[in-house]
């Protein structure tokens, strides 16, 4: 039997019980909060170590691409007061010099603009290739003719030094490559030349082989080889991986922008290849890549010529590309008055007609009582630039075929494309190529009638 | 279910009926853990629902009732436990919309797992609207609520109430 007093007892006990199992059931989930705590901590400061130590790897990352960045500027600005500093010279020198002596001076003025310019093309090339921004241009092209254009170009340091060159091709290829033409050129001509530099006597040598071909593909062996002065192996790693050459100190004793090889890597790249060196010191050195190539048929057969460095002089070469050309109406379209003098001057001497606009505005002024054959049109001038004269321009249906060629020092592919698209007709980058651009006049001239 | 709810609940019983029919309604229910329930812990809604519907059974009184009473009693106890829910807010409409963007994200950082209701709220001229909705569907608790809060900020409410074709409930407040 219960007495009240025991009912209350257990009632008291039960809640008491109750309220102990709660308190151990917080007192549980108390530690277990802790232990989720802790070990999150425990999971942040790793989280935290870890992006700590990528943030210095990315900081260490970009600070050598600074100073990358900075040596090539060094590098760059290096190469380019080389030749100003002929350019300057040679220029004061023959201000003061009689006039018998000023032609050699003006000749070496040119020559020094040349490598200033081959410099420039160099940095804009290498640097497009570092952006990405490259396309190639997939066309049919005659490996005949790229072989021919390479031997005619002959480097100005082939003929100074008196060097065998040697063009190998294989015979019987009757075949079109499908591929960029240019940049293949430009690769070739690339090796040739550093091999020249290189080489104080003995030969130059390039080789082109089939290593394989099927109904539409061909593979090609290209090769550059020369009797100068090689390479070390260290010398061969450090060669397509910094913008170097193989020395520091070889810059100063060669010249150049350092800038060839890589360019040339990168470009049989794109092309699907790689160049590879061969090389032992005071033997010579061999640079090799293999291209594949969609191929169409061609009935063609070449063989193996000795090349022969016949260079015409500039006064032919201009006599040839001012043929026809006379008396044709040029409207050169510019806003800086050296540029007109330059580009009237070339011009007046192929015996073209010239009328010179300060800028957009005045040309279209000129062309509403004037008739020209031709406009040359440069890009960027003030009041109205070339994009905008020209979209006036072609509005107008009696000037829809009138050849507008833009004329700008803007190289980069977009501004070529905007020419296009704006109705130029074609595009000649500055400095001017005088036999280009008569060339060019002639070309679009002739289209006209 | 926050555990918070359980002890609350219970505080509730003892007040209006006394620790012994707490005893009773916690025997009545057959709990899993006998009652041993923590604020701070989870636990079944099940369980809950077994409680309410003891006492409901022992009281006679139905178990909406009792659930909307809960509710308007829960509101007045969790602001004196969370004052700063209603910091710097003085007005009721204001308070209501800001159910899910303030009260419940500060609930969430207290409980990280708990799931709690959803309210679609909009006000249309003088009315608010609120549209409740919940995996637990308890729109007693939710009425019972709105009214504590009308009580917290001393307003007379009108509540309508309609079950919405999609089983959520549409709540039109006016004061």
């Amino acid at each position: 039997m219960t007495t009240a007093d025991d009912n209350v007892d257990i009632k008291w006990r039960k809640r008491l019980y109750r309220e102990r199992l709660a308190r151990q059931a917080a007192e549980a989930l108390l530690e277990e909060k802790s232990r989720e705590l802790y070990l999150l901590n425990l999971d942040l400061e790793k989280q935290v170590i870890q992006r700590t130590h990528e943030l210095h790897a990315a900081l260490a990352k970009a600070e050598v691409a600074v100073k990358v960045k900075a040596e090539f500027l060094a590098n760059m600005s290096h190469e380019i007061r080389t030749p100003m500093n002929a350019i300057i010279g040679l220029s004061l020198l023959g201000m003061n010099a009689p006039i018998d002596k000023q032609h050699n001076y003006l000749r070496n003025i040119a020559g020094a603009s040349e490598s200033l310019l081959a410099i420039l093309n160099d940095i804009l090339d290498f640097s497009k290739l570092e952006s990405g921004n490259v396309q190639l241009e997939l066309d049919y092209f005659n490996l005949g003719e790229v072989i021919e254009n390479i031997a005619m170009l002959f480097t100005e340091e082939v003929r100074r030094k008196a060097l065998t060159f040697t063009i190998i091709e294989p015979s019987h290829l009757n075949v079109l490559l499908k591929g960029d033409a240019l940049r293949l050129k430009q690769i070739l001509i690339n090796l040739i030349n550093n091999s020249a530099k290189f080489t104080q006597k003995g030969f130059v040598k390039l080789e082109i082989s089939v290593i394989s071909q099927h109904e539409k593909e061909i593979q090609l062996q290209f090769a550059v080889k020369d009797s100068g002065i090689g390479m070390t192996e260290e010398q061969q790693k450090m060669l397509f991986h910094s913008f170097s050459q193989a020395d520091a100190s070889i810059s100063r004793r060669f010249g150049g922008s350092g800038l060839g090889l890589v360019i040339s890597q990168k470009f049989v790249e794109l092309m699907g290849g790689k160049i590879t060196c061969k090389s032992t010191p005071e033997v010579g050195s061999e640079f090799f890549f293999t291209l594949s190539f969609e191929t169409a048929t061609l009935g063609k057969i070449s063989e193996t010529r000795i090349a022969h460095p016949v260079k015409k002089t500039l006064a032919q070469r201009l006599a040839e590309a001012a043929e026809s050309l006379e008396n044709v109406r040029v409207l050169l379209v510019e806003d800086t008055p050296l540029n007109q003098q330059v580009a009237s001057e070339f011009l007046r001497n192929a015996k073209l007609e010239v009328t010179v606009a300060d800028n957009g505005q005045e040309a279209l002024a000129l062309l509403e009582h004037n008739t020209f054959d031709v406009i040359l049109m440069d890009v960027q001038m003030p009041v109205m630039d070339g994009f905008e004269a020209t979209k006036i321009i072609r509005e107008n249906a009696q000037f829809a075929e009138l050849p507008i060629i833009a004329m700008s020092a803007g190289v980069t592919f977009d501004e070529q494309e905007k020419c296009q698209h704006v109705g130029m007709s074609d595009f000649i980058a500055k400095p001017i190529n005088p036999v280009q651009m008569l060339e060019k006049i002639k070309q679009h001239f002739i289209k006209q009638i | 279910m926050l555990g918070r709810i359980f002890t609350e609940f219970f505080t509730l019983v003892e007040a209006e009926f006394g620790e012994d029919m707490l005893d009773d309604i916690i025997e009545d229910a057959k709990l899993p853990n006998e009652g041993a329930y923590t604020a701070v812990g989870n636990y079944d809604d099940l369980e809950l629902i077994r409680l309410v519907m003891a006492l409901s059974a022992r009281t006679h009184i139905a178990v909406p009732d009792l659930v909307k009473t809960f509710g308007t009693f829960i509101f007045e106890r969790l602001m004196l436990i969370y004052p700063k829910m209603t910091e710097n807010i003085s007005d009721l409409f204001v308070f209501l919309l800001g159910i899910d963007s303030v009260v419940h994200v500060e609930v969430k950082k207290l409980y990280p797992n708990a799931s709690l209701p959803k309210f679609h709220s909009s006000i249309q001229e003088d009315t608010l609207i609120m549209v409740y909705q919940s995996d637990k569907n308890l729109p007693d608790l939710a009425e019972g609520l709105i009214i504590g809060a009308g009580r917290y900020f001393s307003e007379n409410l009108m509540i309508n109430r309609r079950l919405l074709d999609d089983g959520s409930t549409e709540f039109r407040i006016t004061r």
